[in-house]
């Protein structure tokens, strides 16, 4: 993990989102796994020395992914948004599948060494509600894929309210409307779920 | 959940949400109209709205406390409180318990987690700019290490105090007071640029006043060199846009664009627009890039006067006039409108305090008078300004400070990027020449470096090649502006020629042939009357023969004929003027075969029908000039520039001459006022134009000798000395340029003529004289007899003309 490649697979980045805002649809299956890696990448260099206290954000994550994957002299603005659009789908995945780790190992009882300290617990705490968040996500996105994949935006790929806007051709407007729904929406169903537990 | 009744719910949800609280129970139950499953997913949502508190107001990965260094030690510091945390290391107040130094001090540290490869690099050059730096209003480096764990550190001066905006605010300082602490800035900010260092993120932040009421200038952490060196991978402009400041970034750095002096003078000018309103200029307040380009690039800041807050200077009608105008001057979104360097921002606040006129104008007038000049020309050269200016404070010793700690790599972009992206900034620039030799200096420094341990590596061979023909055009190529260092140029060309050879055994290709071929025409024109720049010529012909036959291809079909020409053209400098027509007629048929544009076609004609004029056979020159004015007068409808026109006036004067050799004195007249005219409007249009210049005194020459032969006497001699006072100029200010001086030559030889035939037999003698010596010196000996010939023919008609 010390040692950083080269930027990976400029070109085809570079390319693929090309296509993507030409409208090849495709493009973006085969952007995927390339932004992917990347982010996967760059997260675990950060969530490895988590325990030692860092303050690090989503959209710092994706725009290093951004700068290093892509030729920004080829790209303009449209460009950008398909490609943190992507970023915030693969950026879910990669922090869900952290958590769940994190919380599969506590579990199993390995990690009785951690010392009890406030920040581990906040942390921990943190883990499951991610986990909640993006059950409840995919649960909302079978009946509105739309307000889902504004929160994907938002809140695990770090974009403004405009970049979303630009991303999804829209106002912004409709996305904070959007935005103030599915919140809604996850709390009470999140919450919800967590009182049906405790019956 | 149907899709239907969702999107109910929607609705709902959102006019609920639009209406004032106590009413929105009553609306829910009155919208879902019974739907009692409705109203209660409805009610349960806005519940959850107004109860979500923070869910998800914060990303992910947004949290966790800083490390807590209290009480470590780095080096011989023994660390205390923390004292700020930045966007890449956490501050410090640490003291050295080794009593070293007796006061606390500042340690700035990497954060844990941030120390990737880029960040601790970001982190080294700011160490490093601040070693750069020693200035009272900088804060000073005191030292620097790794702590334990590996992560750099340095320390620095401690600063305590408070920003310069809150300083003025809340001591209500006077206008005055407020311009003397910003001048302590500017002097800070103007010392980081005579060291070549950018700041990059000024903002009220980063200056601070001391307890003391000092100036302090903080965080290097951005800053940049301003001649590149030492490339770093993460020095994309897109790298810096993550870590600007949106509110105190200048439109440059939003768009991307390249950051000059230009960048810190605008960020200089929002904090001065702050300390004097009590508001900022630009209110960023989002996180969208979309925002910041609408604010920063689009948006005009309101006058400071209209924006003064309960912070600013009282009454806000002070602010109106000359110091509003130094404001709005900085602050203009294109970097060439603005003060180009932060000591003429300085300045006219200075002149200000001191009630002097300002240079600052009210946007309008200022804009109205800079539409009388070029944009492009005026954007350029201000930009070469600055690294004029730059270049003035540059200290040797710091560049090969600078310079000895970087490795390889660095040495030959260095070279590069001096060649290719510094000085043809300065190239046009008047009095540009201190910097220009220096560049050239020190490029040939780091090639010789380069060059000593005898590398094979073509594309190393290939950037040294071509870094020494580069050198070289810029220490003597006489088509365009040069250093007039025509040794050190034939031995860059000669270098340069050496290692294309080198490559040439390593790995041979057409395309470094081709290269070669034109290192020697490059090479040959320097000196045009050495037998080696005969034999360079002829080499490159060669070459020019090879490839034309073995690889004839389209892109490089010029290179056969170009080299042609280029003998051409040294042929006739040697005065070979059978030859020379040999070389141009190939040229000639080669161009207009391969169709490369047809003012290849016209020069060629030029030159056959001069050196038919040499011949004597001015009947030839006639068809050859003719048939260029043909071409030349086509183009000339396409192309309106001052080239196709200069082009042009010469066609009707070698007319001219050729006329006047013919003895048919009317029609070279004529010709020659053509010419004249032509002459008199390029040199107009552009007087710094020295080809026009230099083809006004050619017309005059010309005219004088017509004139002389039509016993005109004043007027002759009023046009040959306006070209003889010409041409001793160009001898004057440019040096060792045999073709100066050969023109020189010819203009006397011309007076001689005329005086001649006015009968002046001592001037004549006089002039002849200074010909025949400068002549002699140039090794023209079909000059010298042309020369000899006129002035015994004339003497034979003036003694003619005595005896009757």
């Amino acid at each position: 993990m010390q040692q950083l490649p080269e930027k990976p697979q400029e070109a085809d980045v570079t390319q693929l989102l090309i296509e993507v805002s030409e409208g090849d649809a495709a493009a973006v299956n085969r952007l995927l796994p390339l932004v992917y890696n990347e982010l996967r990448r760059l997260a675990s260099s950060y969530l490895q020395r988590e325990r030692a206290g860092h303050t690090l954000q989503a959209t710092a994550l994706v725009h290093e992914a951004w700068l290093r994957l892509v030729d920004q002299t080829r790209v303009e603005w449209r460009n950008r948004a398909h490609f943190f659009g992507v970023a915030a789908q693969m950026m879910r995945r990669i922090l869900v599948d952290h958590a769940r780790a994190h919380v599969a190992e506590k579990r199993g009882g390995g990690a009785v060494h951690v010392s009890l300290d406030n920040e581990l617990e906040i942390s921990n705490e943190r883990h499951a509600e991610l986990i909640a968040i993006d059950e409840a996500l995919t649960a909302l996105a079978r009946f509105d894929p739309m307000k889902s994949q504004i929160v994907e935006l938002r809140f695990f790929g770090g974009l403004s309210v405009e970049e979303i806007a630009a991303v999804l051709n829209s106002s912004t407007a409709t996305v904070n409307r959007h935005w103030r729904m599915a919140r809604a929406w996850l709390y009470s169903h999140i919450t919800g779920a967590r009182a049906d537990e405790q019956e | 959940m149907t899709p239907e009744r969702w999107s109910r719910l929607e609705e709902i949800f959102d006019a609920a949400l639009a209406r004032p609280e106590p009413e929105r129970e009553s609306f829910l139950a009155e919208a879902c109209g019974g739907d009692a499953e409705l109203l209660a997913h409805a009610r349960r949502l806005v519940a959850a709205h107004d109860g979500a508190g923070a869910f998800m107001n914060t990303p992910p990965l947004a949290e966790a406390a800083p490390e807590d260094l209290k009480g470590q030690r780095a080096g011989p510091w023994l660390i205390e409180d923390l004292i700020g945390r930045g966007g890449m290391g956490t501050v410090w107040r640490a003291v050295r318990d080794d009593g070293a130094y007796a006061h606390e001090a500042a340690l700035k540290v990497i954060r844990r987690g941030f120390d990737s490869a880029e960040i601790t690099e970001r982190f080294r050059r700011e160490r490093q700019f601040l070693a750069l730096l020693n200035h009272p209003n900088i804060a000073r480096l005191l030292d620097g290490g790794a702590t334990a764990d590996g992560r750099p550190f340095y320390v620095m001066e401690l600063v305590e105090g408070e920003p310069i905006t809150e300083w003025c605010w809340k001591r209500k300082l006077a206008l005055r007071e407020r311009l003397r602490l910003f001048l302590d800035a500017c002097a800070a900010v103007a010392h980081a640029h005579s060291n070549l260092i950018i700041h990059r993120d000024l903002k009220p932040a980063n200056i601070f006043i001391t307890r003391e009421g000092l100036v302090k200038l903080l965080d290097f952490g951005i800053a940049k060199f301003f001649l590149p060196d030492l490339p770093s991978p993460i020095e994309t402009q897109a790298a810096q846009g993550v870590m600007l400041t949106p509110a105190y970034a200048a439109p440059e750095q939003i768009a991307g664009q390249p950051v000059t002096t230009a960048t810190d003078v605008y960020a200089l000018g929002l904090v001065l627009y702050e300390m004097l309103t009590g508001s900022r200029a630009q209110d960023v307040t989002t996180n969208s890039p979309l925002d910041w380009r609408r604010i920063v690039c689009e948006t005009a800041p309101a006058r400071p006067s209209a924006a003064v807050s309960e912070s600013g200077v009282h009454p806000p009608s002070g602010l109106r006039g000359d110091i509003e105008n130094i404001v709005l001057k900085a602050l203009q979104k294109e970097p060439a409108r603005r003060y180009q360097t932060v000591q003429q921002f300085a300045e006219d606040l200075e002149r200000f305090l001191n009630g002097l006129p300002v240079k600052a104008r009210a946007d309008s007038l200022y804009y109205r008078a800079e539409r009388f000049v070029r944009r492009n020309k005026l954007a350029v050269a201000s930009a070469a300004l600055v690294v004029l200016s730059l270049a003035g404070g540059l200290a040797v010793a710091l560049y090969q400070a600078r310079i000895a700690a970087y490795h390889f790599q660095s040495v030959k972009s260095l070279a590069t990027a001096l060649l290719n992206e510094i000085h043809p900034a300065i190239e046009d620039v008047p009095g540009a020449t201190k910097a220009r030799l220096l560049i050239v200096k020190r490029s040939l420094e780091y090639l010789d470096k380069l060059t000593a341990a005898n590398p094979r590596d073509p594309a190393l061979l290939t950037e040294v090649s071509q870094a020494y023909a580069a050198i070289a055009a810029i220490q003597g190529n006489r088509n365009r502006s040069n250093l007039g260092d025509y040794a050190g140029a034939m031995r860059s060309y000669r270098k340069s020629i050496e290692f294309r050879k080198r490559i040439e055994e390593i790995a041979p290709s057409p395309r470094n042939r081709q290269w070669i071929a034109l290192m020697y025409a490059e090479a040959a024109r320097v000196y045009p009357t050495t037998d080696e720049s005969l034999e360079f010529a002829r080499s490159a012909v060669a070459i020019g023969e090879e490839l034309a036959l073995t690889a004839p291809g389209k892109h490089d079909a010029w290179v056969l004929p170009n080299t042609l020409f280029g003998l051409g053209y040294i042929l006739t400098q040697q005065e070979d003027a059978p030859r020379a027509i040999e070389a141009f007629e190939r040229a000639r048929k080669n161009y207009v075969e391969i169709r490369r544009r047809s003012n290849h076609w016209s020069v060629c004609d030029r030159y056959l029908g001069l050196n038919w004029l040499v011949l004597g056979r001015p009947e030839k020159s006639v068809f050859h000039y003719k048939r260029a004015l043909e071409v030349d007068t086509e183009r000339m409808k396409k192309d309106k520039s001052p080239r196709a026109e200069m082009d042009t006036s010469y066609d009707y004067e070698g007319l001219a001459r050729s006329y006047e050799a013919l003895g048919r004195l009317e029609q070279a007249l004529e010709q020659a006022r053509v010419t004249e005219r032509m002459r008199l409007r390029l040199a107009a249009q552009d007087p710094n134009d020295q080809r026009a210049r230099l083809g006004l005194a050619d017309v005059e020459e010309v005219i004088g000798s017509i004139l002389s032969r039509m016993g005109k006497k004043a007027e002759s001699l009023r046009y040959l000395n306006r070209a003889i006072e010409a041409r001793r100029g160009f001898v004057q200010a440019t040096p060792d340029s045999p073709e100066d001086e050969y023109e020189l030559g010819r203009a006397l030889a011309a007076a001689a003529g005329a005086y001649r035939r006015l009968g002046q037999a001592n001037l004549a003698q006089e002039h002849a004289a200074e010909a025949r010596a400068l002549f002699k010196k140039l090794g023209r000996g079909l000059s010298l007899a042309a020369l000899e010939r006129e002035v015994t023919e004339v003497t034979a008609s003036t003694r003619d003309g005595g005896a009757h």
